[in-house]
């Protein structure tokens, strides 16, 4: 008997479809009904519009209609609405859409864009939180207060401001913690939005049925959310709206948001319900649909001089552009989790969500962790070295451990929050860190920086997923659940999940790729690197139902208690004497006896979960519980640094995470390795560019850069197991983590390598060139 | 996508092409010459450039040439950068060329393109700046062959509905010593290359008889290459350190500032990089 499940690589159950190419993602669906809508948007970051004139491009052949903001009295959001669906009186941020054309043909769609004449009276823009909160700052939404809080008691704006969002952390006394501090650190922080670049640009498909029902085909990590939010905004019966989802090209948060829905059925209601496809051209997908955060901070750190942090005082301000969306949850969930994974009694954290004429914000892989996890690393870095101690040891010093408490004033243990200690001693040998932090080696410096990470999850209270198993007439299983595949393996995972609860080889298990929110069972959204934790709990729980249901045939067929049996290998056999069995294929869709007589029917497991014990954050204290576990790791970078012109080639990068349970071992690496990419990426060179007037100026792939792969250095990842106790046999969600650090790693590695406080992102050559010589912007 | 609709001709002869363009013209069709086209569609569909009409030149059998000739190596305006790169017939413009873009991208861009283009780096006529080339033009009056220093300044000066056709250079330049290197916004960019980018400065240098030319691409806000500096640059009594700092004097503009580096920034890396270009060839 072949038993695959967990803690085995297996390949991807779509990788064939997608190494082909013949693997489908959303606009590869095509059909002769279909109408295209283009997007006309700002040419401004802040401004009147005084008027959209539609007139000529009304003429341009195949146009079927043009849209504009001003005909609709809809504000959107899921935490507080405060966003009109296209531009409506003003713009806030250039790229914002404001209106759409809908054409027989997309060029005619776009061609007729060109031809929208939009008439702008241009307003103060500002540029930067900083300028967003200064005395006398043009304001962003003059109506803040009467927006409607769909959440009210997880966001708190302050009307009259720029600020969205205040959240306060205020853990023991800062003032003892002072008193109790030999050394005392500060450090300012200044972070750029950037953008999630996956390979398949953001896109939706909507048609609006005669009979009321209206489908929606989009890319998307939350399928159920696009049903409950076009439900809600249009007044319609949930059972009216079907989402569908197909594999999707890369979201890392970006495909959270619901934007592009809410404008595809717009576009399809003006053209009598016909099904219409909007597609964002890469330009639009940088500019016009949500990208990642910002972030200004400020972080003061008090430690004795055995080293022993006492204190850190924190202001964190994050640019969430001209739109709440999830720009709030995020700053919260910075908020949780603000001291990094360190034993601190005394914190005190305010976060701010700032309004500005940016493009709004989404979540983004890591949830905002890898913006403020750099300034606490970098202020880490700058403590030892006012201490004279080794940043490792530091660390190590200071690490979470069980017993301590959060910053929200969780108690931890072992089971929720892992082992640190144990990543940091790992990770120590995997970079070689004994080597030394900074060596002159002929006319280069070999350096390295650490950093750790801690994450965890930031959802409704009330989160769910379900799980369906029906069993085929050869004994083969389908697996039907609600998360969206992403890219991160998902599906393979719950397959292994399953298999190894069935003792079931996993190529016995076809998991419904597609999700369709009329059959999927629900799961709140692909996000917070929670699929394999809730789902896989969804799935375990369907599997015991199944097993239930197969034993209790079996028994009547055997002739025995169901007690007495077990589930294995395709069979359902006599645990004292595995001999004595009957195929699954034989029961799962009802028993036939010899003649004829037949009992039981299909077989149908189902199983859930709903998040448990999450607790809001209270108002004034921060105090509150807002995922169920943490995952901890370490992180490192070694770059070799050319000390005359400051360019540096990156040599290695290394994650040691605790996993609870590596469920795929080639497929967490993979997703680890992904993360550190992406990180590398961010914080070498990625950054959205904004001009003087908030004009973005490299909204491109020709001007934004990505890592490549000729620049990728070699990767090293090692896992530790401390099990999650309520988790799937013990893992934690691992997938967005391997971000988080890296930047921070690598700024502590340029840092040490050039001797200068480098504080900002992109570290491009010239930023280092800049803290070099104090030249200023 | 572009968002319009245009004419696509392809002619197979020179004659063809400049009596389709002044035809084109007449009928008031704005109408490009390309070769690649990666530009062409680039600037199209951000509604930047609307030619009603335009001229594919790679049917045209002397604007693909890539040959050794009577001494001379022609290279064809529509030859693409990998062409080039892959047959290492001037090393240096496999250099210059082959840190344009990505692979994919110059499996597409022609070396007309290239030097024709409206982005202001336009790498790969470092190369032909630095090794005294001529250029075949064609126009309504037929051909003119003209040395590079005369053809370009800035950009290349072409008439209203001129072609370039061909690039001739003498064959024993293509042995001469060089160095060519680029660094980008995010660093330097090794050859074959490892990093995509605009460049902050991309050089060449070609020694001949003891003598260095020099061009540079990214220092302003057009490639060049400078008599003046190269005089400087060549100075016989003059230390390497002397002739950098005096560089920034002979420049033929301000230094460019843009998304790729500040012009302080520029002026660094350049300095940095002639000290290694001057090593380098004076050994």
């Amino acid at each position: 008997m072949q038993t695959v499940g967990i803690g085995v690589s297996v390949p991807r159950k779509e990788s064939q479809d997608k190494v082909t190419g013949i693997a489908k993602y959303n606009t590869d669906y095509l059909s002769p009904k279909l109408l295209y809508a283009w997007l006309v948007t700002s040419l401004y970051a802040h401004a009147e519009i005084k008027s959209i004139d539609t007139s000529e491009a009304l003429q341009v052949s195949g146009v079927q209609a043009v849209i504009t903001g001003n005909s609709y009295n809809l504000l959107c959001g899921s935490i507080i609405e405060d966003r009109p669906p296209l531009a409506k009186e003003k713009v806030r941020y250039f790229g914002e859409p404001l209106a759409v054309v809908i054409a027989n043909r997309e060029a005619e769609a776009k061609e007729a864009a060109g031809k929208v004449k939009v008439e702008y009276n241009p307003l103060p823009v500002v540029n930067s939180p900083s300028a967003a909160l200064a005395t006398g700052a043009p304001l962003l939404h003059e109506k803040l207060a009467f927006y409607k809080r769909v959440k009210p008691s997880e966001i708190f704006p302050l009307p009259g401001t720029n600020i969205a969002q205040h959240i306060k952390i205020r853990k023991g006394d800062l003032e003892k913690g002072w008193q109790q501090s030999e050394v005392i650190v500060e450090s300012s922080f200044s972070l750029p939005q950037s953008n999630h670049i996956a390979m398949e640009p953001r896109n939706a498909i909507a048609e609006i049925k005669p009979d009321g029902k209206v489908i929606i085909h989009t890319s998307t990590q939350a399928p159920f959310d696009v049903q409950k939010m076009l439900s809600l905004y249009f007044k319609l019966d949930e059972t009216q709206v079907i989402v569908h989802t197909p594999l999707v090209g890369g979201g890392f948060g970006g495909k959270t948001a619901v934007q592009l829905e809410i404008i595809a059925y717009l576009a399809s209601q003006a053209v009598a319900g016909r099904p219409v496809k909007l597609v964002a051209s890469r330009e639009q997908d940088m500019t016009s649909s949500p990208g990642h955060l910002g972030l200004d901070a400020q972080v003061k750190v008090g430690a004795t001089k055995a080293g022993i942090i006492k204190a850190m005082e924190i202001t964190y301000q994050v640019d969430i552009g001209a739109y709440v969306d999830s720009g709030s949850q995020m700053t919260r969930a910075i908020s949780a989790d603000c001291t990094g994974p360190y034993k601190i009694d005394h914190v005190w954290c305010d976060a701010y969500s700032v309004y500005t004429n940016h493009t709004y914000v989404t979540a983004f892989r890591g949830f905002g962790r890898l913006s403020y996890v750099f300034a606490i690393e970098r202020t880490l870095d700058k403590l030892a070295f006012a201490l004279g101690m080794d940043p490792f040891e530091l660390r190590l010093k200071n690490a979470l451990t069980p017993d301590a408490t959060t910053p929200t004033m969780v108690r931890l243990n072992k089971s929720n929050l892992g082992d640190l200690p144990a990543c940091l001693t790992k990770i120590k040998d995997l970079i070689n860190w004994d080597e030394g932090v900074r060596r002159e080696i002929g006319p280069k410096v070999i350096a390295k920086g650490i950093s750790c990470l801690w994450k965890t999850s930031s959802s409704p209270p009330n989160a769910g997923s379900g799980a369906i198993i029906t069993i085929n007439v050869d004994g083969t299983l389908n697996l039907n659940v609600g998360t969206v595949e992403i890219g991160s393996g998902s599906k393979t995972s719950l397959a292994q999940i399953l298999a190894e609860k069935l003792k079931m080889d996993v190529s016995k298990i076809n998991v419904v790729m597609e999700v369709n929110t009329e059959i999927s069972p629900k799961h709140w959204k692909t996000v917070a690197s929670m699929t394999n934790f809730m789902v896989g709990n969804a799935v375990l729980d369907a599997a015991e139902d199944l097993v239930h249901q197969l034993t209790n045939i079996a028994g009547i067929v055997l002739r025995c208690p169901p007690e007495v049996l077990e589930v294995g290998g395709g069979r359902v056999y006599l645990k004292e004497d595995p001999d004595i069995y009957i195929e699954i294929k034989e029961i799962g869709n009802g028993y036939q006896y010899p003649g004829g007589n037949s009992i039981g029917g299909q077989i149908i497991g189902r199983g859930n979960f709903i998040m448990q014990h999450i607790v809001n954050m209270d108002k004034d204290t921060g105090k509150g519980r807002l995922g169920p576990a943490w995952a901890v790791g370490a992180q490192a970078v070694e770059v070799a640094f050319d000390p005359v012109n400051y360019t540096y080639q990156i040599l290695k990068a290394a994650t040691v995470i605790d996993a609870g349970k590596v469920l795929n071992p080639k497929g967490a690496r993979g997703v680890i390795i992904g993360g550190m990419c992406m990180g590398l990426g961010y914080g070498s060179r990625e950054h959205c560019l904004y001009g003087a007037g908030g004009k973005r100026e490299n909204p491109q792939l020709r001007t934004y850069h990505l890592m490549r792969f000729g620049e990728n250095p070699t990767y090293l990842v090692d896992f530790v197991e401390t099990p999650h106790i309520i988790a799937p046999y013990g893992l934690r969600g691992i997938a967005e983590h391997g971000i988080i650090g890296i930047p921070a790693a690598l700024a502590n590695a340029l840092s040490a390598a050039a001797q200068v406080e480098l504080n900002q992102t992109p570290l491009t050559p010239e930023a280092i060139w800049r803290a070099k010589k104090g030249v200023s912007q | 996508m572009i968002p319009f609709d245009f004419e696509y001709h392809k002619p197979t002869s020179l004659a063809e092409a400049i009596e389709l363009f002044a035809q084109l013209t007449e009928q008031g069709k704005e109408p490009l010459y390309y070769g690649g086209g990666t530009e062409t569609i680039s600037f199209s569909r951000l509604y930047q450039l609307f030619p009603r009409a335009v001229i594919d030149i790679k049917g045209i059998p002397e604007c693909n040439t890539l040959a050794y000739r009577e001494g001379k190596l022609v290279i064809g305006a529509a030859a693409t950068l990998s062409q080039i790169q892959a047959s290492n017939m001037f090393p240096l413009l496999s250099w210059c060329g082959g840190r344009v873009a990505d692979h994919t991208i110059r499996n597409k861009i022609t070396l007309g393109g290239n030097i024709c283009s409206r982005i202001p780096y336009r790498e790969a006529i470092l190369a032909l700046l630095v090794s005294d080339c001529e250029l075949i033009i064609w126009g309504q009056q037929g051909q003119r062959r003209v040395p590079i220093g005369q053809a370009y300044n800035q950009a290349l000066l072409l008439e209203q509905g001129e072609l370039l056709v061909q690039i001739v250079l003498d064959q024993e330049i293509t042995k001469m010593p060089f160095v060519s290197m680029k660094k980008t916004a995010d660093g330097l960019v090794n050859y074959p290359q490892d990093r995509i980018g605009y460049p902050v400065v991309s050089a060449a240098a070609l020694k001949k008889d003891d003598q260095i030319s020099f061009a540079f691409s990214g220092l302003c806000s057009f490639p060049f290459r400078s008599r003046e500096l190269e005089t400087l640059l060549n100075h016989p009594s003059l230390s390497l350190p002397e002739r950098v700092k005096r560089a920034v004097q002979c420049l033929p503009s301000n230094i460019l500032t843009d998304m790729s580096g500040s012009a302080a920034y520029r002026e660094f890396v350049w300095q940095n990089m002639l000290t290694a270009m001057l090593q380098d060839l004076e050994g």
